[in-house]
C-alpha cells in the first residue's frame, strides 16, 4: 500500500515533480501513466527512498517515507530504470549479495535464490558472470534482485522498456503474479495500451502533476470519451503523441 | 558490522576479478620496487667503481715539451695517452674525456726551476664521468709534482719528509643503515606512500564512480543496508588493496635486498645495507593509518564523479600530494625538526618512514605520526561518509 500526498521534488529552479498525489493498493497494479519528462522516474526515485523530496509526504506499508527511510526500503522491491548489474559478478552473486544486505540469513536466503532462478528461468546462466548477458538476461537479475528479500510492494520503472516481445510478455505475466499473490504493485509506463492492459487503476502524470487518476473505464467516463487514448489526448494535450506504442 | 563485512566481501570478489587491480596491487609493487631502488643504486656504484679502476684515456697536446711527463703518464697501466695537436677536437668528438695541453718549455723551464706555464686540463663537464677521470689525472700530476719536489729536495740535501710532518687516515662512524639509507632513505618513503595511494586506485574508483557508471549504486542504496557501513565496508575494501600493495613491495624489497646485497661505502671498507624484518614491520604499521587516510580520501574524491575516467582525472593531483613533500624530504639533506614537523600530514609519514629505513626513529616522532596520522584518517572518513549522505554527490547529472 502506498499513499502519496503532494509530493514534490525541485533540483534547483526546475520542478521535476510539482505536486503528486494518488494511491496504490494491495493486490493491485497502478500505472503511473504520462509522456517522457512528466516525472514519473523521480516520483518513484522518492520513494525508493533515493530522492529527498522538497515537500509533501508519503507512506509505504504504514512507513513514512521521511520518518523511517530504513523500513520502507525494506518493504519495497525496486526495479530502476536503467537496471545496473556488477558485469564481474555471476547472476546468483548478486542475488546473494543483496540478499545478505537486506539481512537474511543464510539458509532462507539461498532457498530463495533457488526459487528466484526457477521463476525467472535463469538457470541456465546462473552461474555465469554478467558482463556479456542480453537485455533481458540482465532484466531478470535486476527483477530477482528487486525480488529476493520478498517484499509487499514493487516499484518497477518502465519495466518493459526496450526489451523484445517474449521478455515483455513474461514481466506483463509476472506484474499479473504479484498482483494475485496480493502485492502492491506500481509500475511506471509511457505505453497507453500496456496501462490498460496490465492496471486496474492509473494515475496520469503530466508536468509534474496528476491529471486525473482512477480505473481505465473511470477515466474514459470522467472525460466523456470513448477510448483511454481520447481520454489522455483531452487531459495532457499534445504530449500524448508519444505515448502511443 | 555485518553488512561492512558483507560489502567488504564483494568488493574484494569483484576487484580481484578485474585485472586492472592487480595490476595495481601486486604485480606494479612486485616488479617496480626492485627495479626502481636496487637497479639505479647498483649502476651507479657499479659506474663509480668502473671510472675508478678503468683505463682512462687522455689526450695530450704539447708533449713534446714534457717527455719526462709523458713517460710518468705512460707508466701508469691505467691510464692511456693519445699525443694529438688538437686536444678539443677529440674531446668535441668524445674520442676521451679528458685533454692535456702542455705549455712549451715545461720541462726546459722546471729543470731551470722557473715557473713554468700552466698545464691546462681541458673536459666537458656537463659529462657524467669526467668529475671521476678528472680526478684521476689530477692526482697524476700531482704525483710527478711531488716528484719533482723530491729531487730538488735531493738536490739539497733536505729530508722530504720535512713537508710532510703528519699524515691524515679516516674512519666512517656511519652505519651501514647510514651509508646505505642516504640514498635509499629518500626513495623508499615515497614508494611505500605513494604505493598506499595508487594501491588502492582502482578498486576505490571502482566501488564509487564505477558504481556510478554502471548505474548499480542505486539499487545497492535502495538496500536497507546502512549507508556508513556500507560505506565503511568499501573503506575497508580499498584499504586492504593498498595494504597488500605497500606489503608485497615492502616483501619484494627485502627479497630484492637478500639477491642483490647493497654494497655502500666502496672507499672507506664496504659494508652491506639491508632492511631488517622489525624494521619492515614498522614501516607496515607507519603505513596504516596512510593507507586509511588514502582511502577514505580516495572514495570521497571518486564518488563526486560520474564516471571512471573523471575518477582518474580527480585521483591525478593527489599523487603529487605524495611527491611534494617526499621531495621536499629529500631536498634537505640531514633534516632533523622537532617534534611537531612530524605532525603534518604526508609529510610527517615521509619523515619517519626515512628515519625507519636510515635506523634512527624515535618512538615518541613514530607515536606522534601514528596519532596524527589516524587524525587524519578519521576526519578523511568522516568526510568520506558525509559525501555518501549527499544526494547532489550520489545521483550528479
Amino acid at each position: 500500500m502506498i499513499e502519496v500526498d503532494n509530493l514534490a521534488k525541485h533540483f534547483g529552479t526546475v520542478h521535476a515533480v510539482k505536486s503528486v498525489s494518488f494511491e496504490a493498493r494491495d493486490g493491485e497494479v497502478t500505472g503511473l501513466l504520462g509522456p517522457n519528462g512528466a516525472g514519473k522516474t523521480t516520483t518513484l526515485r522518492m520513494l525508493a527512498t533515493v530522492l529527498r523530496p522538497t515537500s509533501g509526504r508519503a507512506v509505504v506499508d504504514g512507513h513514512d517515507l521521511l520518518g523511517a527511510p530504513e523500513k520502507v526500503r525494506a518493504a519495497i522491491g525496486v526495479l530502476p530504470e536503467n537496471w545496473g548489474l556488477y558485469g564481474r559478478l555471476t547472476a546468483r552473486e548478486h542475488l546473494r549479495y543483496f540478499g545478505r544486505l537486506y539481512g537474511m540469513d543464510e539458509t532462507s536466503l539461498e532457498q530463495r535464490i533457488t526459487e528466484l532462478i526457477s521463476l525467472l528461468e535463469m538457470g541456465e546462466y546462473a552461474d555465469r558472470r554478467c558482463d556479456p548477458f542480453s537485455k533481458g538476461m540482465k532484466q531478470k537479475v535486476a527483477l530477482g534482485r528487486a525480488l529476493i528479500h520478498n517484499p509487499n510492494t514493487m516499484l518497477l520503472d518502465e519495466p518493459t522498456a526496450g526489451l523484445d516481445v517474449m521478455s515483455v510478455r513474461g514481466i506483463r505475466d509476472l506484474i499479473r503474479r504479484f498482483r494475485d499473490e496480493g502485492r502492491c504493485v506500481l509500475f511506471s509506463t509511457h505505453i497507453l495500451d500496456e496501462a490498460e492492459r496490465l492496471c486496474d487503476r492509473i494515475a496520469i502524470i503530466h508536468r509534474g502533476q496528476i491529471v486525473a487518476a482512477g480505473a481505465p473505464q473511470e477515466l474514459r467516463r470522467q472525460t466523456g470519451q470513448a477510448t483511454l487514448e481520447e481520454a489522455f489526448v483531452q487531459l495532457v494535450g499534445v504530449d500524448a503523441e508519444e505515448m502511443k506504442p | 558490522m555485518k553488512i561492512m563485512f558483507i560489502v567488504w566481501f564483494k568488493e574484494m570478489l569483484d576487484t580481484l576479478r578485474d585485472r586492472r587491480t592487480l595490476w595495481a596491487m601486486v604485480l606494479g609493487p612486485v616488479l617496480i620496487m626492485p627495479l626502481f631502488i636496487i637497479l639505479p643504486q647498483k649502476l651507479m656504484t657499479d659506474q663509480f667503481e668502473k671510472q675508478e679502476s678503468a683505463v682512462i684515456t687522455v689526450a695530450v697536446s704539447g708533449g713534446e715539451h714534457a717527455p719526462g711527463l709523458m713517460a710518468f703518464l705512460r707508466s701508469d697501466p691505467t691510464i692511456k695517452v693519445i699525443e694529438s695537436e688538437d686536444v678539443e677536437l677529440l674531446l668535441r668528438e668524445e674520442k676521451t674525456l679528458v685533454g692535456l695541453s702542455i705549455p712549451e718549455n715545461f720541462e726546459a723551464d722546471l729543470a731551470q726551476e722557473k715557473q713554468p706555464g700552466q698545464i691546462v686540463i681541458l673536459s666537458d663537464q656537463s659529462k657524467m664521468t669526467v668529475s671521476v677521470q678528472m680526478a684521476r689525472v689530477e692526482t697524476l700530476l700531482m704525483a710527478y709534482a711531488q716528484g719533482v719536489v723530491a729531487q730538488r729536495m735531493a738536490v739539497r740535501g733536505v729530508d722530504v719528509t720535512l713537508l710532510a710532518p703528519f699524515e691524515t687516515g679516516h674512519e666512517n662512524l656511519a652505519t651501514p643503515q647510514q651509508m646505505g639509507g642516504a640514498f635509499l632513505a629518500m626513495m623508499l618513503p615515497m614508494f611505500v606512500i605513494l604505493w598506499g595511494l595508487v594501491g588502492g586506485m582502482y578498486t576505490a574508483i571502482d566501488v564509487t564512480a564505477g558504481e556510478k557508471e554502471r548505474l548499480t549504486l542505486e539499487p545497492l542504496l535502495m538496500t536497507s543496508a546502512g549507508r556508513v557501513q556500507v560505506v565503511s565496508g568499501k573503506l575497508l575494501a580499498v584499504i586492504t588493496t593498498s595494504l597488500a600493495a605497500i606489503t608485497l613491495a615492502t616483501a619484494s624489497m627485502l627479497v630484492a635486498f637478500m639477491i642483490v646485497p647493497l654494497e655502500v661505502g666502496a672507499t672507506d671498507g664496504a659494508v652491506t645495507y639491508t632492511v631488517s624484518m622489525q624494521t619492515a614491520l614498522l614501516v607496515l604499521l607507519a603505513a596504516l593509518p596512510i593507507a586509511l587516510m588514502f582511502g577514505a580520501l580516495e572514495i570521497a574524491v571518486c564518488l563526486f564523479a560520474r564516471s571512471f575516467k573523471e575518477a582518474q582525472n580527480y585521483i591525478v593531483p593527489l599523487q603529487f600530494v605524495v611527491i611534494i613533500p617526499a621531495m621536499a624530504v629529500m631536498l634537505i639533506p640531514d633534516f632533523s625538526p622537532g617534534l611537531p614537523v612530524y605532525a603534518i600530514p604526508i609529510f610527517g609519514s615521509n619523515l619517519i618512514l626515512r628515519d625507519l629505513f636510515l635506523g634512527t626513529a624515535g618512538g615518541l616522532e613514530f607515536g606522534v605520526v601514528l596519532a596524527s596520522s589516524a587524525l587524519y584518517a578519521a576526519i578523511g572518513l568522516v568526510f568520506a561518509v558525509w559525501q555518501f549522505h549527499r544526494e547532489q554527490v550520489l545521483f550528479r547529472t
